[in-house]
């Protein structure tokens, strides 16, 4: 019984490798298998978060401290139901759109199939990584992760894939490696069997090694960092929306970066204990980096005009903003990066989605040509807006709560400098108001005859309905997230 | 029972409108209708459910756990008024709108965002704590952006994203302000916020703490709320927005959606630094700036929806006056306070008839060039008697409810004279205080005469028959209705003070913290005559002085109007739009650029320490080599003219050769420095010396 952790791990894995070796000839059954699998997959997951095994299950051991471990504690649950909740939605609109993308690049149904393939094995990788109960089992799902999203991004398979997909394995891989390092600290020197929020290293224990400590954690915090686009790691993401939108969503919104940034919750809270961390130098630097970012990143997507790298930018700052709740190391601050972690993925998945709308079928690319888009998009462009206005922090879209909580943890700290992050935020969401209303003005309100005269192609419901379905979760998540957030102050 | 009735009153308007854009798209008279009855409905369920505030009940309620943080609802004497104000605008604004915007397009949206800026506005009024004001006031300023673009020309476009920025500006310095709050206080409650600011400075006076977060978090809240109020140097959205926008909208946003602003701003300045004689003097500084900078714009203007938006401006700026004068009287603070509400009222409706007029004018003229709409109001008596009533209030005459706050707030300045006999320069300060109160009221007077003697006196020769044209059907009875009520309301309130004002004023100052007055004012004293006699005086020393010689000039033996203020004083365009779209995304653009790309710093190095050679290099070669190169230039250009006409050889050989020979020559040293090579010589030595050996 205890094994039935295993299967929302292994079954999309599974589903994704069969329909890569065994090719759907038909695109109906193709579509059946696939959405039948994952809502299996999504009800198991909701069914384990709420029937969770209170022992770690061990799967395999390869050394006294090497020991492979599922275990589905809090972040896990949370983590898992949303992607599994998030991949239905994501793969019902990546039916609409590939099929579209199919017939304009007039490549064959082969080339959809693998996609699906991919597609859904991610999204066993990424459970696979939520539920991982030591940092070793973590590692593995984490590069793994890495390995399985690359066909997706050079899907297109022109030069600009080819050439991001490479950017993309090269930063991927250079991360993971200095995470190694701080992997290979955590069982030496630690207990590495399984997360607890006491943390695994005991800091008294190596009073000499403080330093040493502290420098490897900081070099894992890069390392996996390059997975959420942590200053000067972030270029990839950039480059990286070159890829088809639905995986540009879940690349950008929920699978990659939300994984790194939960990897980066489970070194922080769970592997070396916020405890051992606050107030000592890392947590300063980190807060400096991160800080940053978030200011680089809102910046940026000012400047940009291309309508998904403006995202991208949005995205890369906005994943700051959870390592801001990270780097805060209280429980005010992993309240708040949980969720925003979560409220985020709804948002930007949303925006993602709905800017792969307006670029494949309004045939627009840059912000500049967006004016009018409204009336020709109503709902799509209506999604948009509340999604972005969320985004900015607005009450009472669900932006606001986490930004809330964010500043509310920044001012907790009490140390003057860490306060500067409420500022930071203020700066941020100024920006991203700036970088977003531009875009909804001129949806809305384009000035008189200045209208881009691209012909618009019918929107089919399975591209609306997740994107009405995220904008129903983030208002209401915006009115009513006291269930979330009283899970979440449990945690620690 | 009644506390339920606040969410209701929040929602009804809000739900209204889903249902009138749902009407809109089958008939459009009938959501009309449907909407003049849901505002005209809303304002009498307020007054039916709620009217135990007469008697000093307060409803309260509070919704827990909702938007993240609670919702907290409050109903008092001054909320009510508010509120009743804002649903009476919004009733008549609506009735009028059904003729105004029958040329409109889009009136569907506009409806509906009309609708839901009513809800907004009545849920902030309704607020019982920061972040649930907080809330509808960002849902206010985004839903009423829509009334702002409505049009959709360019100079709309422009107007609404000053609008946008200010307001969204705004409501992140007041966001953080609101945050910074929490965390001194604890509350955010407004009820409490009063005695928790006291708790909390007299534990910093103790401990020796700092203040600094308390009054910063203060100032911030001051800026957000004092954006949408159009404080100086926050006023820049108002004179470009009104005129822009459709005359209903005007009416709504500067007759209520100014006062949500002033609202927060008694919020901060009587509950957090209530009795602070130094926030109070920098109010009353800012307000008597406001006030007088306004009117000087709207004294320059020569649009008339223009003027009617920098009297706003320059209104907001007499209310600021009476809110700074209670920071300087303290516990005595009672006529300063009653001012205060007063004048508050009092603005919502000089501006509803004023901005409605201008409706008028603009629904059969299209134009609001004081030159070309000149002698429109001629042969118009309602019209004229309408604006009239409206003028003569603001201009602050005896008789019309102008008179009656603007004595107080004048009153509240002589109280405060008073008081500071001990200290010779404050005394001095509040005396200056006064003289430009009193001038800025007869240019108030002045303006409105300008407006007056154009639109009614004047004739206009060159267009007299398009003036007339329109005598008999230029307003249909709802919209008379709509100008008439408020028009008289305005002679009834200022005729009978002590009947109305004195009551509401009682009613509403327990918000402020103020006492009711102890004795009744009397309004028509010789003292407070002299005021008014005075504002009228200059203002019409003014009018015959500067408009009528300095803003007029004659032209084809016809004097107009022209508009004498400078162009490139506007703060606008001189300080505000360089400054964000110019000079910071300059600073910030640099530094990003820098870092850009991902090896910034890579980047940096191989430009400076690591920098390559210059790989293209230029081929020399030697004399040989430059002769064969001709030669064969010469040879392909005879094979050009003749063999190959059609695909002619447009190689350079003299280069080719170059090329050649420094690439023979890089190959033979490299081959020649080889080991190879020297073992091949080696190789031939031994085969001679083989060679040599086996035959000689």
């Amino acid at each position: 019984m205890e094994y039935l952790i295993l299967i929302p791990v292994l079954l999309t894995i599974v589903a994704g490798a069969l329909l890569y070796a065994f090719r759907f000839q038909s695109r109906k059954s193709r579509e059946i298998y696939l959405l039948v699998i994952l809502v299996i997959n999504c009800a198991l997951v909701w069914w384990i978060a709420f029937n969770a095994p209170v022992e770690p299950l061990l799967i395999a051991r390869f050394a006294d401290n090497l020991h492979l471990t599922f275990f589905v504690d809090g972040p896990a649950k949370i983590f898992s139901c949303l992607v599994a909740t998030l991949w239905i939605p994501a793969t019902v609109y990546a039916f609409d759109y590939m099929e579209h993308e199919r017939h304009h690049l007039e490549r064959g149904e082969e080339w959809v199939n693998s996609f699906f393939a991919f597609y859904t094995m991610t999204c066993g990788i990424t459970i696979g990584l939520a539920y991982s109960g030591n940092p070793l089992t973590m590692y593995v799902f984490f590069e793994a992760l890495s390995l399985v999203t690359l066909p997706l991004v050079i899907h297109l398979q022109n030069n600009r894939s080819v050439r991001a997909g490479r950017k993309y394995l090269r930063y991927m891989l250079g991360g993971a490696a200095f995470g190694f390092i701080t992997l290979v600290f955590l069982i030496v020197y630690g207990d590495a069997s399984t997360f607890t929020t006491a943390g695994m290293i005991d800091f008294s224990a190596y009073p000499e090694m403080t330093d040493l400590l502290l420098l490897v954690y900081l070099c894992g915090f890069f390392g996996f960092g390059v997975k959420t686009a942590l200053f000067p790691f972030g270029n990839w993401l950039i480059s990286a929306s070159v890829a088809p939108s639905p995986v540009t969503a879940l690349l950008h919104a929920v699978a990659v970066v939300k994984a790194g940034a939960f990897v980066l919750i489970r070194l922080t809270f769970y592997c070396f204990g916020a405890h051992n961390l606050s107030g000592t130098w890392v947590q300063y630097a980190i807060f400096a980096v991160v800080a940053f970012t978030i200011c680089y990143g809102s910046t940026m997507a000012v400047k940009e005009t291309h309508f998904k790298r403006r995202l991208a930018y949005s995205t890369m700052s906005n994943l700051s903003y959870i390592l801001l709740g990270v780097a805060m190391m209280n429980k005010i601050g992993l309240v708040a990066a949980f969720c925003h972690l979560v409220f985020h993925a709804f948002m930007k998945i949303c925006c993602f989605f709905c800017a792969g709308v307006v670029m494949q079928r309004g045939d627009r690319n840059y912000v500049d040509e967006l004016d009018g888009i409204g009336k020709d998009m109503p709902l799509v462009m209506g999604c948009f807006t509340i999604a972005g206005i969320s985004l900015v922090g607005i009450p009472p879209l669900s932006g606001f709560v986490s930004k809330w909580k964010l500043a509310e943890s920044a001012i907790a700290t009490s140390d003057p400098i860490l306060t500067i992050g409420a500022a930071v935020l203020l700066y941020s969401a100024l920006m991203t108001a700036v970088y977003i209303l531009t875009i909804v003005v001129r949806a809305w309100f384009p000035a008189k005859g200045s209208s881009v005269e691209n012909p618009v192609s019918v929107v089919g419901w399975r591209m609306k309905l997740p994107l009405v379905f995220f904008t129903v979760v983030i208002v209401l998540f915006g009115l009513y997230a006291q269930p979330l957030i009283s899970f979440l102050e449990k945690l620690m | 029972m009644g506390e339920y009735v606040l969410p209701v009153m929040i929602l009804l308007p809000l739900i209204a409108g889903g249902i009138g854009y749902w009407i809109g798209t089958k008939n459009k008279k009938l959501r009309d209708r449907f909407t003049v009855i849901v505002t005209i409905l809303e304002l009498v369920i307020l007054i039916i459910s709620c009217s135990d505030v007469f008697s000093g009940a307060v409803y309260e309620l509070e919704v827990a756990k909702l938007c993240g943080l609670g919702l907290s609802f409050r109903l008092d004497g001054f909320r009510f008024l508010l509120s009743t104000m804002a649903m009476l605008l919004w009733a008549m604004c609506t009735l009028f709108s059904e003729q105004y915007f029958s040329h409109y397009h889009r009136r569907n949206r506009n409806y509906f965002f009309w609708m839901a800026t009513l809800s907004a506005t009545v849920g902030v009024f309704f607020s019982g704590d920061l972040i649930t004001a907080f809330l509808f006031f960002e849902i206010m300023s985004f839903t009423s952006y829509v009334f702002v673009a409505q049009e959709e020309t360019q100079e709309a476009l422009r107007a609404a994203a000053t609008y946008l920025a200010v307001a969204v500006i705004g409501g992140l310095a007041m966001l953080m302000g609101i945050f910074l709050l929490q965390n001194c206080l604890g509350t955010l409650e407004i009820a409490a916020l009063h005695e928790a600011g006291e708790v909390y400075l007299a534990q910093a006076a103790i401990g020796g703490a700092s203040t600094t977060q308390y009054y910063v978090a203060g100032a911030l809240i001051l800026v957000g709320f004092g954006a949408k109020a159009g404080m100086f140097p926050l006023h820049i959205w108002l004179p470009k927005a009104h005129p822009v926008a459709p005359a209903p909208a005007s009416a709504v946003l500067s007759g209520k959606l100014t006062k949500v602003g002033v609202f927060g701003i008694l919020v901060v300045c009587c509950n957090l630094f209530y009795g602070n004689q130094v926030v109070g003097g920098i109010m009353l500084v800012i307000g008597l700036v406001t006030m007088f900078l306004g009117a000087l714009l709207a004294l320059f203007s020569v649009n008339f929806k223009r003027t009617l938006a920098c009297s706003s401006v320059s209104q907001i700026g007499f209310i600021l006056t009476g809110v700074g004068m209670q920071g300087i009287l303290g516990e005595e603070n009672a006529i300063a306070a009653s001012g205060t509400i007063l004048h508050m009222l009092n603005h919502s409706m000089f501006k509803l008839v004023l901005f409605l007029v201008a409706g008028v004018i603009v629904q059969n003229l299209h134009a609001l060039d004081l030159n070309e709409i000149r002698g429109f109001g001629r042969k118009k008596p309602y019209l004229m008697i309408c604006y009239l009533f409206g003028a003569l209030g603001i201009g602050g005459i005896p008789g019309w409810s102008g008179y009656i706050s603007k004595t107080l707030l004048h009153e509240g300045i002589v109280e405060g004279i008073h008081h500071m006999h001990a200290s010779h320069t404050a005394a001095l300060g509040l005396k200056c205080a006064e003289i430009v109160f009193l001038i800025s009221g007869g240019i108030t007077c002045a303006y409105m005469i300008k407006l007056f003697i154009a639109v009614f006196v004047e004739k206009n020769t060159t267009n007299e028959a398009k003036m007339r044209a329109s005598d008999a059907s230029y307003l249909s009875l709802p919209g008379k209705i709509a100008i008439g009520i408020p028009a008289v309301l305005l002679f009834v309130f200022g005729t009978f003070p002590h009947l109305f004002y004195d009551r509401f004023a009682a009613l509403a100052s327990s918000f402020m913290n103020a006492e009711p007055m102890a004795h009744e004012v009397k309004y028509m004293s010789l003292v407070n005559l002299k005021g008014a006699v005075i504002s009228i005086a200059v203002g019409v020393a003014v009018y015959f002085g500067i408009v009528r010689t300095f803003m007029m000039k004659k032209e084809a033996g016809e004097k107009v109007y022209v508009n004498r203020w400078p162009e490139w004083l506007d703060l606008e365009n001189l300080i505000y739009r360089p400054l964000l779209l110019k000079w910071l995304p300059l600073v910030f653009g640099t530094i990003c650029r820098f870092f850009s790309e991902t090896d910034g710093i890579l980047l940096f190095f191989r430009k400076t320490l690591y920098r390559e050679k210059p790989t293209e290099q230029l081929y020399i070669g030697t004399r040989m080599t430059y002769k064969f190169g001709r030669i064969a230039n010469f040879g392909v250009k005879v094979l050009n003219r003749t063999v190959r006409k059609n695909h002619p050889v447009t190689k350079d050989y003299v280069v080719t050769f170059a090329q050649l020979y420094e690439l023979n020559k890089r190959r033979n040293r490299m081959i020649e420095s080889s080991l190879s090579y020297a073992l091949l010589l080696f190789c031939v030595g031994m085969c001679i010396t083989m060679i040599y050996l086996l035959f000689i």
